[in-house]
């Protein structure tokens, strides 16, 4: 388990995690400055900006806005690692910080070990030793403690979890050793096809284990609920039967709106963010485009849509064009909900019937059905999350970043093996895959493979 | 009696694969050597089967020959058959195998010795090391004789406390039919070292003349035999097959019936036995279910009519023995010429040597081969090799010889030892390297040969050859990539395959990474210097270039995984460190971090264990121990 301390650029989260005005994201290494580079937009040029002074812009990811920030260059060996460091000031609360981390992880920064950045400061001779004495205890009991939380988390589910994964891993990694290192043996090797199989699976396990950090961001963040439908659908009736007082939540902390347009509210014990779109409509108007574009950006990072129907009246081109607009957004969860029930039903409810797609009914003005429509979208989400992986969630960035790196290898291995390459090919990246899950529970050393060859099969001409 | 009157620079205690390459090796480098073996006619005998190589094996015979050892220039002139294994596969996995003529080898190696300049050859038993203030400065012999030496390196084999167990007979031997070497041990643990007890077994050897070849399926050789060393300009050998045939149900029945009377299954044997090698008992008693079992016959040399029964390790009572071998096609009639048997021998956990194979314990002491709990001859002639090299450069004071693992399998082999926790006989496994794709037994040379020209250990002219090779392989790498290739020259062979051809032109080099595609396609195609047959070279550096293009992806992939390996590797840890200086040490990380003494922070990372947390804890004690150390270097000034 190699890991280099000083030579790439780490990133974390350095004001304590909780509510606050500010958070400071902060970034050290040789590439700090052109990773924050490549997300940071200002009237001045980044790279080429003095350093040690205030610099005030945006962070983007891509085009969508995240926050805006001041930003400071720390330039090497003038800072407190030595190295170079950008300091971010953005909006307080854990979401903004965090995503701006996870913004940087995917742009070449690796997150950082707890006390990395003291640790660092005294391996370049930042600090004294006394100081570093008190890091060395800090990165230990951390350490300890994490794992020890890691552990008495969820019952140590997931490091069960991840150990059956893995236990599957060595398996099929042993499969190919064997037919490396044992082909002179009187053994029958293993069919193609059967372990692409295998591997395609435990490619699903693991895309359900990633899966549940979107769940669990989902409970500490908010669920994001759109709701869509043609003009005088009812939309707004919906957001205001659903907005009452006792759920109105506090939201002058800065950061925590990121849009006018959001309502955030407490529905049965889940935090929603709840957005009225502007009607989706082909339109020459050159304001409203502007709100059509706004509304099918926020389609496709929805994570619940609710479209809305008009029950008293039968389906209209303008309906059947949003369905099609929605169902490639790629929204997980679907609800059509039919308003107006009270009026009369015209609309043939057999043209709304799709897989994964529940249709309900209401009628906001009479509150009919309102109490069945907020079950059916609070308890959504906690479906999907007993369907993924029992009750295990990825909390932690850094365990999402390995089982994304094993995810990543473990399809390689897959094009490997489609390509009908040898073996010790398809091995490379399944071991690669087999030790970014062993940066998650413990280390993992080719003696695993070897012992489970020994156990499984005879050897020995 | 004091035999000093010719003090020797190197003695080399034992004569087999260890003892030999440690030997020679330390005499090509200058040094005044003694061999001192229990039986010199026994020299480099071949105690189990009579072969050299095999997966990952053959890995090693080449880079040792890369290096400037013997074993692979000794099988290419005794070897009676000769496969290289894996042939299906890619080429990283490729590996040579040779049968070997048994008496020829031993003869050839033993020439070699004594005609070696620098090396006497003595037969006696050592029964003790001379030992002053934790420096060993030579050996007492059972006769009583002293001989002084700088550096000693053991190679002690299986024969400490050898213990020869056939049935519930056992009775002490290093080897059937030859003395156990008793005391030595004692002697060791009495200066602090710890030993164990491993296991080893061997198969019957059988009289070919009562043996119905017809029944079984014979196994040539290869068509085309490459030879082991890089030197070896032309293999020219009249090969020998080998048999294949397998037990049966009949066969299990009967071994079973000895079970009761098996010295493995009463708790007679304590050693520990190797789970890739297991007994023929071990596998129908473990996998049960299995009916048959494989077994290759395997001729024992050119001028007799024995043969090696592999696959059928035992140490079963004899009547059992010959009971379950009549059951087997071919081998109705079948006379055992030597019993099938089980040793256990005393050996010396390896986490108590250097990477340089010197003892921690006792300086100027060297162990090499199956004393360090490894098996095989070619695992054993590697460590000798390194052993004896490392002596010498101690002698002269200059800087160890350590390969690395992604240098050569060498160099995973001595890492493994020193870092793990050694408790069954340690063998070589491809997938025990994880830079196998690069650590090829086809560029053992252009990897390797460099250290074994400045260690003097190669002929002259020899590194600069290999130089050239590299910068021809170099240069038509680039060449190919500007070579053009029209369809009309190409779609023609790629149609005859079923393969869709190319609309464009496109360079060699693009068109080979194609897996339909080989360099040998373009022969007619181009006009290239590649192709000329005449210069002995070119067929290697056409092998080289074809798989340096083929596969350049995957390389370009494990060469990032080294660079990385690298920086944690090329932090040194000072042998005088003091781990309990660390407070925030888990204490199962301190006591390993105490008994191995990793030489890097590499190694350190490899300890099981030693947790990532561990190791930062270590960076940071490191660091404080640098500045301490130059904070007393400038008071002292």
């Amino acid at each position: 388990m190699n890991r280099e301390f000083s030579e790439d650029t780490i990133v974390a989260v350095a004001t304590p995690i909780g509510l606050g005005a500010l958070s400071i994201v902060r970034l050290s290494g040789e590439r700090a400055f052109d990773i924050v580079n490549q997300r940071f937009r200002s009237n001045t040029v980044f790279i080429k900006a003095k350093p040690w002074r205030a610099i005030y812009g945006k962070i983007y990811d891509d085009d969508q806005l995240i926050d805006e920030v001041i930003v400071t260059k720390y330039k090497s060996p003038y800072s407190y690692t030595k190295e170079n460091i950008v300091e971010i000031s953005c909006h307080g609360g854990s979401y903004l910080s965090q995503k701006i981390v996870e913004l940087f992880l995917r742009t070449g920064a690796r997150l950082a070990e707890p006390g990395e950045f003291t640790l660092r400061a005294f391996l370049n001779g930042r600090i004294d030793l006394s100081q570093a004495e008190a890091v060395a205890d800090l990165i230990q009991s951390q350490t300890e403690f994490g794992l020890r939380t890691a552990l008495n988390q969820l019952d140590g589910k997931l490091s069960h979890t991840i150990n059956d994964i893995r236990t599957q891993l060595v398996d099929s990694c042993s499969l190919l050793e064997l037919e490396l290192d044992f082909s002179d043996e009187d053994i029958e090797f293993v069919d193609r096809k059967q372990f692409l199989q295998t591997l395609v699976n435990i490619q699903q396990q693991l895309s359900a284990l990633i899966d549940t950090y979107k769940i669990g961001r989902l409970a500490r963040e908010g669920v994001k609920l759109v709701i869509a439908g043609k003009p005088n659908v009812g939309k707004s009736s919906l957001l205001n039967v659903m907005a009452r007082e006792d759920r109105a939540i506090v939201t002058d902390i800065p950061g925590t709106t990121r849009d006018p347009l959001e309502v955030l509210l407490d529905i049965n014990g889940v935090l929603f963010r709840i957005y009225d779109t502007a009607g989706i409509t082909a339109s020459s108007n050159k304001i409203e485009q502007e709100g059509v574009k706004r509304s099918l950006s926020h389609l496709k990072t929805a994570d619940i849509v609710v479209h809305l129907f008009d029950g008293a009246s039968t389906l209209e081109n303008e309906d059947i064009h949003l369905m099609r607009q929605i169902n490639e957004a790629g929204v997980r969860k679907i609800f059509r909900v039919v308003n107006k029930i009270d009026i009369g039903l015209k609309i043939n409810l057999s043209e709304l019937f799709s897989n994964n797609i529940d249709i309900l009914q209401i009628s906001a003005l009479k509150r009919i059905g309102i109490k069945k429509f907020e079950q059916a979208i609070s308890s959504a989400i906690q479906n999907e999350k007993a369907m993924t992986t029992g009750d295990v969630i990825i909390s932690n960035v850094r365990h999402l970043q390995l089982l994304e790196k094993a995810q990543d290898s473990l399809a390689k291995s897959c094009r490997e093996i489609e390509k009908d390459s040898s073996a010790e090919f398809v091995a490379l990246y399944l071991r690669e895959a087999l030790d970014s899950l062993g940066h998650i529970v413990g280390a993992v050393t080719s003696e695993d493979i070897l012992n489970n060859i020994f156990s499984r099969f005879c050897i020995g001409k | 009696m004091t035999i000093d009157q010719d003090r020797y620079d190197v003695i080399v205690i034992g004569g087999g694969h260890a003892g030999c390459e440690a030997a020679l090796a330390a005499a090509r480098m200058g040094a005044k050597t003694l061999l001192i073996t229990m039986n010199i006619s026994t020299i480099a005998q071949m105690s189990c089967n009579p072969a050299i190589g095999g997966l990952a094996k053959g890995h090693l015979v080449r880079e040792l020959d890369a290096l400037g050892g013997e074993m692979g220039k000794a099988i290419d002139d005794t070897g009676i058959q000769f496969r290289m294994l894996n042939k299906s596969k890619g080429p990283a996995v490729w590996s040579l195998r040779a049968q070997a003529d048994r008496v020829a080898y031993s003869e050839r190696m033993r020439t070699a010795l004594e005609n070696q300049k620098n090396i006497d050859i003595r037969q006696s038993m050592v029964t003790e090391l001379l030992i002053e203030k934790d420096r060993c400065t030579g050996v007492k012999t059972e006769t009583g004789a002293k001989i002084f030496g700088r550096k000693t390196i053991l190679t002690a084999g299986t024969f400490l406390n050898g213990l020869v167990h056939v049935g519930m007979v056992s009775y002490r031997a290093g080897r059937a039919g030859e003395f156990a070497a008793i005391g030595l041990t004692e002697k060791l643990v009495g200066l602090g070292f710890r030993s164990g007890r491993l296991k080893t077994g061997t198969p019957p050897r059988i009289d070919g003349r009562s043996v119905d070849f017809e029944s079984m399926t014979i196994q040539h050789g290869d068509v085309n035999p490459a030879p082991f060393s890089f030197q070896t300009k032309q293999l020219v050998v009249e090969q020998i097959p080998c048999y294949l045939t397998e037990t049966n149900v009949n066969t299990h029945q009967i071994l079973r019936s000895g079970f009761e009377r098996s010295p493995l299954f009463s708790g007679k044997i304590v050693g520990i036995g190797p789970r890739y090698c297991p007994s023929i008992e071990t596998k129908i008693d473990r996998f049960f279910s299995k009916t048959s079992h494989q077994l290759y016959l395997e001729p024992e040399g050119r001028n007799t009519q024995e043969y090696y029964l592999n696959g059928f390790s035992t140490s079963l009572p004899e009547d059992v023995q010959q009971k379950a071998l009549n059951t087997i096609p071919g081998l109705e009639k079948a006379k055992i010429t030597r019993l099938g048997y089980a040793i256990e021998y005393d050996y010396f956990p390896p986490s108590q040597i250097k990477p340089t194979l010197e003892t921690k314990q006792i300086s100027s002491l060297y162990f090499a081969g199956q004393i360090n709990g490894t098996s095989g001859y070619e695992e054993a002639a590697v460590q000798g090799f390194v052993a004896g090299v490392n002596a010498v450069l101690k002698i002269h004071n200059q800087r160890p010889f350590i390969l690395d693992r992604s240098q050569a399998y060498i160099g995973v082999l001595i890492d493994d030892l020193i870092t793990r926790d050694i408790e069954e006989p340690y063998r070589m496994f491809t997938s025990l390297a994880e830079h196998r794709l690069l650590l090829r037994q086809d560029n053992a040379d252009l990897r390797l040969s460099m250290y074994g020209d400045k260690l003097g250990l190669l002929p002259r002219n020899y590194a600069a050859q290999v130089r050239q090779k590299k910068e021809i392989i170099h240069q038509f790498f680039e060449e190919l990539k500007q070579i053009m290739i029209s369809p009309a020259q190409i779609n023609p062979v790629l149609h005859q395959r079923n393969r869709t051809g190319i609309s464009e032109k496109e360079s060699v080099y693009r068109l080979l990474k194609r897996p339909e595609l080989k360099l040998e396609d373009f022969h007619n195609l181009i006009q290239h210097e590649l192709f000329s047959q005449n210069q002995d070279m070119m067929k290697a550096v056409r092998e080289q270039v074809e798989i340096e293009i083929k596969y350049e992806g995957y390389f370009k992939r494990q060469l990032e995984q080294i660079e990385k390996f690298k920086k944690m590797e090329n932090r040194p840890i000072a042998e005088e460190f003091d781990y309990d200086k660390i407070g925030s040490l888990s204490q199962e990380s301190r006591e390993k971090l105490k008994r191995i003494r990793p030489i890097s922070v590499g190694q350190a990372s490899r300890i099981a264990g030693v947790s990532p947390a561990d190791i930062a804890v270590l960076l940071i004690a490191m660091k404080k121990f640098e500045t301490n150390k130059m904070f007393h270097v400038e008071q002292k000034q």
